[in-house]
């Protein structure tokens, strides 16, 4: 026996990225503290030019909730059957895996076109005021980040179709799910500050 | 269906030189220009980082001698208003951003693998990708100074003055545009050296065994990833402004000038920490060496870096002390500044105690890190003063705090970068640099640096604004400026000097020992220059330093001949995040043309954006769709499938 | 260090002949306090600097010879003396350093920013590329309110209110021996007071970069006493003289024709434009251009045939007078006393 075994019995590693804490999952979960800075700063923004402002805010009334409030129930159903999807595969049915994805995505696009009738319904533009530029750049920034949620949910499907994803090297939906779970959780905290507060600041 | 193996029990030998070639053969790069575009090997970005980032300083250089001839007497006319204006915000965003951070970057490109005792970062094409985006930043920044108009209202850039109104010219668009694009260099970087920090380090060494030089980069990049997007986000928002009217920054439509300074500094103030940590942590990493003792107090250390960053987040508004903000805001960020003052403290005292318990070996590396120290004293006392706000309505916007800055910019920047060079020249090149000219080098440096900035305080003291482009004679500050352009001279000799010994040891220096300097760190473990893998095997870690075990305690319990085969193509061990104990065998990707096309796409968007040619931004960001579907392919070879493509 | 102390020394004539920009001298209760802080964290940041270069230079060559060498001549390694007592003396005696001085600057924070009781003078200024527009008013007298540029007059002995903003993009408002900087931001009214102890005139300059002329941006404040101060306001109420006849009465029509769009000069029909500085009294102001050239009478027609050529980028554009009507100009500026 050599020193080296000695000290570390050699045993069998997996190859390739198993397991969880796999490069990626650092990798999208630095990405993910990044894009989160960047919602922070959106607010930081949105809330200093409120506490800023001697006029009415919103300028231009409270903000509707009728295409808001569906959108989120969309997103929050989404973090269901993203879970599932990931459960299901780990514990071993791919189905699960395929079917819950599939909603999931169908929910993001319903979310995403939700939120575009909300913006044909305000009465502002982006360059009618401070407000309305950060309105429209908070919230288009979000359906961005929806849409590349969609976008890699799809291609987690596809890779998991084609038989790449299998349930000891699942770190794709690992690291997809967790990156849709941000994107609702941003939503959260978008929708609560530019739909919700006004409303309870007013009364 | 073909199966991939799923899991391999490493087996455990003697390096040997047939293995060595066996390895060297398979991690080298494919010959020719694919190879050359494609490399992944971080030896090679590490080195291309650390090229581009000096080329940049010389640049930044040159046009601060232009306007240190400028200012050299009042009354000069050698540059016109105009032509100066862009010659100090060029200067100042390309020594920040295109010289600052990306010289460290180099640094810790081509180190980290190697301090780590492993073969490649956690993501080499990552790491490629992050120096494309990085060069065509840098290109892309300067497209507006080629054609006669760089960027001209400071690297801060405030609103209303950068906005469309004041500055209809393109430059401040290519500015604005810019510095969202290098942000993405920036993040990606900072994504990879997070990942490899927590995932590849050799086994054994568990956190407390982690090198300082590591943690100045972890610790700096961390910070980056919450303070690059406030920036970019500013830059965005300026961008909108000025090309679609939106009103972010205007006060007659609800925005607010302010809201600019905030997010700017918000980033700002991070980000000097980020460009000053790393090159902190190789004075700590190499003064030891030369004191030919451990360093006093690490863990201190590594805890001063990480309070550093935080605090770091807590100190911006003194970037905005004249603004008229409502005096609880002026006292919480005066005493936040203060506070920042102890940590760099711990740092200053243990390496005084270093020397003054070590016994100091006088080489050139040496010579930069001590005169790091003072000078940072000296630029960190000179903050602390600002820090005072009511003092700071009277230094702000003077010359004080333009010697504040290069005192640590220069002073904990450039000096151990120069020094870092000096130390790790031989690993690089696997010759030595020459001692001779270093002592020259090092002189006229630093003599000629405090000659040059020195005075900078007292013209801050007798009032000399900053970003002024002349001045009237009878105020007395003609001859301390004549002094700080001789001084700039000076200087700027002694880099030439540098760069001279560089070019002439790379072609004729002494060949270099693996370990020239008898340091510590495992990158000295293996030959200089490494082979393209680094570790034949892959070495076991037991202390912090694995060189002096046999020295300092008595036997070497590090395993540095010995160790797992991982030959089956590029493979390295990944480790758990404390105790660094081997859990998965990583595949590593070979060179690739996915990485440049992906920074060239992104190039593509960026020039649309700012032609307003939107069918060629849209196009680019389209292809960018299968690119990146190209690059995160799940491929068997990488080890994420377990089995291979029907 | 020891080359830093030689410069030093060589350099300290500089501040001890104190110019007229230097805030290491100060004359008003606005400035005095910061000023003694001033002296104050600079003699401590000395002290640091120098106890820390010369820590380190001991301890470079303090029993560097001691000791093991190996077979390079390199001393052998070694575990070290000890080196902690460094932290531990040194980190707290930073702290309570830093203590202290955080007390005197709060102190001092407390009594600049103190409203200076009852301001009796309230002055307006705000910003342009590249000059100061200054308003004078008293409360409850509309009619005792004046305009006038890039010369600001205080009494003695009076703290003054400044009420700061821009009409443009930010600048600041700099007095370094009355006051520290405030920046004049569009869209929002900053409050500063300045007060002088005695007479004298002390210059100020933009000292927040505001585009191409950021350099030309002076001012002056007269500080005068009392008396001279109300004779000083008196004399600005008046308008401009309304009977200018002979030359001047040529002038005041080129005058209205080529300048009134931008410039006022109170008292003439039309003259109300409000791009450049007032010219009511333009005669008596110390310079013209914010402080860029003395006011004489070669500066003034070099200036009014070809602003651009004194002050490049200067928004008043390159007038081309013939010979006689820059004279009859000239002649009619002279009036505007
Ligand atoms: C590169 C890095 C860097 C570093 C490390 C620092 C470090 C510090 N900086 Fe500096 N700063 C800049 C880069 C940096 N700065 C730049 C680029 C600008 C100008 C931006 C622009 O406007 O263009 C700036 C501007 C700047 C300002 C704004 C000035 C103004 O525009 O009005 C202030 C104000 O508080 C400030 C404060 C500080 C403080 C308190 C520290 C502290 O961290 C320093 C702490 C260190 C020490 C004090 C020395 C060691 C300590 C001891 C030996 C203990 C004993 C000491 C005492 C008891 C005092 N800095
Ligand atoms: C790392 C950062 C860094 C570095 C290294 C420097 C280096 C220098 N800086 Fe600068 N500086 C800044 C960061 C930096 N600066 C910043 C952030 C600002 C604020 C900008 C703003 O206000 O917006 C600033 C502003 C600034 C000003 C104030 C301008 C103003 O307010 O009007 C001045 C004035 O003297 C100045 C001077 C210099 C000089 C003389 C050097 C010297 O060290 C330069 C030395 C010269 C070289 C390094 C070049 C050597 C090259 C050769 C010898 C040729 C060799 C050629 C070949 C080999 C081909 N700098
Ligand atoms: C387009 C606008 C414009 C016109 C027309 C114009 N000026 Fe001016 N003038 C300015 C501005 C703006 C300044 C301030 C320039 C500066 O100092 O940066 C100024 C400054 C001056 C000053 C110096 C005032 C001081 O106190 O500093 C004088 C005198 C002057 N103008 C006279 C004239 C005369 C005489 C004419 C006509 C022949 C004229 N101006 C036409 C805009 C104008
Ligand atoms: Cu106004 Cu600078
Ligand atoms: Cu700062």
């Amino acid at each position: 026996m050599t020193a080296y075994e000695e000290r570390t019995l050699p045993r069998a590693l997996p190859i390739g990225p198993a397991g969880w804490r796999t490069p990626g999952w650092w990798g999208v979960l630095a990405l993910i503290g990044t894009e989160a800075a960047v919602f922070a700063y959106l607010l930081f923004s949105y809330f200093y030019l409120q506490s800023q402002t001697t006029e009415a805010w919103p300028p231009s009334g409270l903000p509707p909730l009728r295409w808001s409030a569906p959108s989120t129930v969309a997103m929050l159903v989404s973090t269901a059957t993203v879970w599932w999807a990931d459960r299901g595969m780990r514990l071993g049915s791919l189905a699960r895996l395929h079917s819950g994805l599939i909603v999931t995505v169908l929910l993001g696009i319903c979310y995403i076109i939700l939120q575009c009738f909300d913006w044909r319904g305000e009465p502002f533009l982006a360059n009618s005021g401070a407000y309305g530029s950060l309105f429209y750049a908070i919230t288009a920034f979000h359906v961005l980040h929806a849409a590349a949620g969609v976008l890699i949910l799809l291609a987690a499907l596809g890779w998991s179709a084609m038989g790449y994803i299998t349930p000891r090297r699942n770190s794709v939906v690992t690291v997809v799910a967790m990156y849709w779970y941000f994107v609702v959780v941003a939503w959260i905290a978008v929708f609560i500050s530019l739909y919700l507060l006004p409303w309870i600041s007013t009364h | 269906m073909a199966a991939n193996p799923t899991f391999q029990t490493p087996e455990i030998v003697v390096a040997d030189e047939e293995l060595h070639r066996k390895l060297e053969h398979m991690w080298s790069d494919p010959p020719g220009i694919h190879g050359w575009l494609g490399t992944t090997d971080h030896k090679k970005i590490g080195k291309r980082y650390l090229f581009t980032a000096f080329v940049f300083l010389i640049v930044g250089g040159l046009e601060a001698l232009g306007m240190r001839l400028q200012l050299a007497q009042p009354n000069e006319h050698l540059l016109s208003p105009g032509l100066y204006n862009q010659f100090f915000s060029m200067h100042g965003f390309t020594m920040i951003f295109l010289y600052a951070l990306p010289i460290l970057s180099g640094f810790s490109n081509y180190l980290w693998p190697l301090i780590l005792g492993t073969r490649d970062m956690a993501f080499p094409r990552l790491n490629a990708f992050t120096y494309w985006v990085f060069l065509l930043a840098g290109i892309f920044l300067y497209i507006g100074f080629w054609n006669g108009k760089g960027t001209d209202v400071g690297w801060f850039n405030y609103v209303p003055l950068a906005e469309r109104a004041y500055n209809p010219d393109w430059n401040v668009d290519v500015y604005s545009l810019g510095m969202i694009f290098l942000g993405i260099s920036t993040t990606a970087g900072a994504v990879n050296f997070i990942a490899t920090m927590f995932r590849t380090r050799a086994p054994g060494m568990s956190i407390s065994r982690v090198p300082i030089m590591i943690w100045g980069t972890l610790v700096s990049n961390i910070g980056i990833l919450f303070a690059v997007p406030a920036v970019s986000l500013d830059f965005l928002m300026l961008w909108l402004d000025r090309r679609f009217g939106t009103q972010f920054f205007n006060p007659s439509a609800g925005g607010r000038p302010l809201l600019w300074q905030h997010l700017f500094w918000i980033f700002g103030h991070p980000w000097v920490y980020a460009i000053v940590l790393p090159a902190m942590s190789i004075v700590s990493q190499g003064l030891p060496v030369y004191c030919r003792r451990p360093l006093v107090a690490h863990s201190a250390v590594v805890l001063a870096t990480i309070l550093t960053m935080v605090l770091g987040f807590g100190v911006w508004v003194h970037h905005m002390f004249a603004t008229g903000l409502p005096v609880i805001a002026l006292g919480f960020f005066a005493a936040a500044s203060f506070v920042i003052v102890i940590p760099s403290a711990v740092s200053v005292f243990a390496w005084v105690a270093t020397i003054w318990t070590g016994r100091p070996v006088f080489t050139t590396a040496f010579k930069f890190f001590a005169a790091e120290i003072v000078l940072f004293v000296i630029g960190g006392v000179s903050g602390f003063m600002t820090a005072a706000v009511p003092l700071d309505w009277q230094l702000t916007d003077t010359y004080f705090v333009v010697a504040h800055l290069h005192y640590v910019l220069i002073g904990i920047n450039v000096f151990p970068v120069i020094g870092g060079i000096y130390h790790w020249f031989p690993k690089m090149t696997g010759r030595m640099m020459n001692e001779r000219l270093g002592w020259w080098n090092f002189w006229l440096m630093f003599i000629g640096f405090n000659l040059g900035f020195f005075p900078m305080h007292i013209s801050g003291l007798e009032g000399m604004p900053r970003r002024i482009y002349t001045y009237p004679a009878n105020l007395g500050w003609g001859d301390l400026n004549l002094v700080t352009t001789i001084g700039s001279f000076v200087f700027a000799l002694g880099v030439l000097l540098f760069v001279i010994n560089v070019v002439r040891s790379r072609i004729k220096g002494a060949p270099a020992p693996a370990n020239p300097w008898d340091a510590s760190t495992l990158e000295w473990a293996t030959t200089s220059p490494p082979p393209s893998h680094n570790f034949t095997v892959i070495p076991q870690v037991a202390s912090l330093d694995p060189l002096w075990e046999e020295r300092l305690e008595g036997s070497r319990q590090s395993l540095l001949e010995e160790g797992p085969v991982l030959d089956h193509e590029h493979e390295i061990p990944g480790t758990t995040v404390l105790d660094a104990e081997p859990d998965v065998i990583l595949k590593m990707p070979h060179a690739t043309l996915a990485p440049i096309s992906l920074a060239l796409l992104i190039a593509g968007t960026f020039v649309g954006l700012l032609m307003s040619m939107w069918w060629v931004a849209a196009g680019c960001l389209l292809a960018m769709i299968p690119a990146l579907l190209w690059w995160f392919w799940p491929s068997p070879e990488l080890g994420f499938a377990e089995r291979v493509r029907p | 260090m020891r080359r830093l102390v030689a410069i030093l020394v060589v350099l300290a004539p500089a501040l001890a002949h104190a110019g007229p920009m230097t805030f290491m001298v100060s004359h008003g209760a606005a400035a005095n306090p910061i000023t003694k802080l001033g002296w104050g964290l600079l003699g401590l940041s000395i002290f640091v600097g120098a106890f820390i270069a010369l820590a380190v230079l001991i301890g470079i060559w303090w029993k560097r010879g001691a000791g093991e060498y190996d077979a390079r001549g390199w001393p052998v390694l070694s575990h070290g003396r000890n080196g902690l007592p460094w932290l531990w003396i040194g980190v707290p005696v930073s702290i309570v350093l830093l203590l202290l001085s955080a007390i005197w600057t709060f102190y001092v924070l407390g009594v600049a920013t103190a409203a200076p009781g009852h301001p009796k003078i309230t002055v307006e200024v705000i910003g342009h590329q590249w000059w100061w527009e200054v308003r004078y008013s008293e409360f409850g007298y509309p009619r005792r309110s004046f305009e006038t540029a890039n010369e600001i007059h205080i009494p003695v002995g009076v703290p003054v209110e400044l009420h700061l903003t821009s009409a443009d993009v930010i600048h600041s408002f700099w007095v370094p021996q009355l006051a520290g900087k405030t920046d004049t931001i569009p869209g929002q009214i900053n409050h500063a007071w300045i007060e002088a102890d005695k007479p004298g005139i002390y210059r100020g300059q933009c000292a927040e970069f505001c585009g191409l002329q950021h350099a030309h941006m002076a001012l002056y404040v007269v500080a005068q006493p009392v008396r001279r101060f109300k004779a000083w306001w008196t004399h600005q109420l008046q308008p401009a003289a309304d009977q200018v006849t002979g030359l001047a009465g040529e002038g005041e029509t080129v005058f209205r024709t080529r300048c009134a769009i931008c410039h006022t000069a109170r008292g003439m029909p039309g003259s109300q434009g409000k791009l450049g500085p007032d010219l009511t009294h333009l005669m008596s102001r110390r310079t013209i251009a914010a402080g860029t050239l003395p006011n004489t009478p070669g500066n003034l027609a070099a200036w009014v045939s070809d602003a651009p050529a004194q002050k490049p980028g200067v928004d008043m554009p390159a007038e081309d007078l013939t010979g006689p009507q820059l004279q009859a100009l000239l002649a009619y500026l002279k009036t505007l006393k």
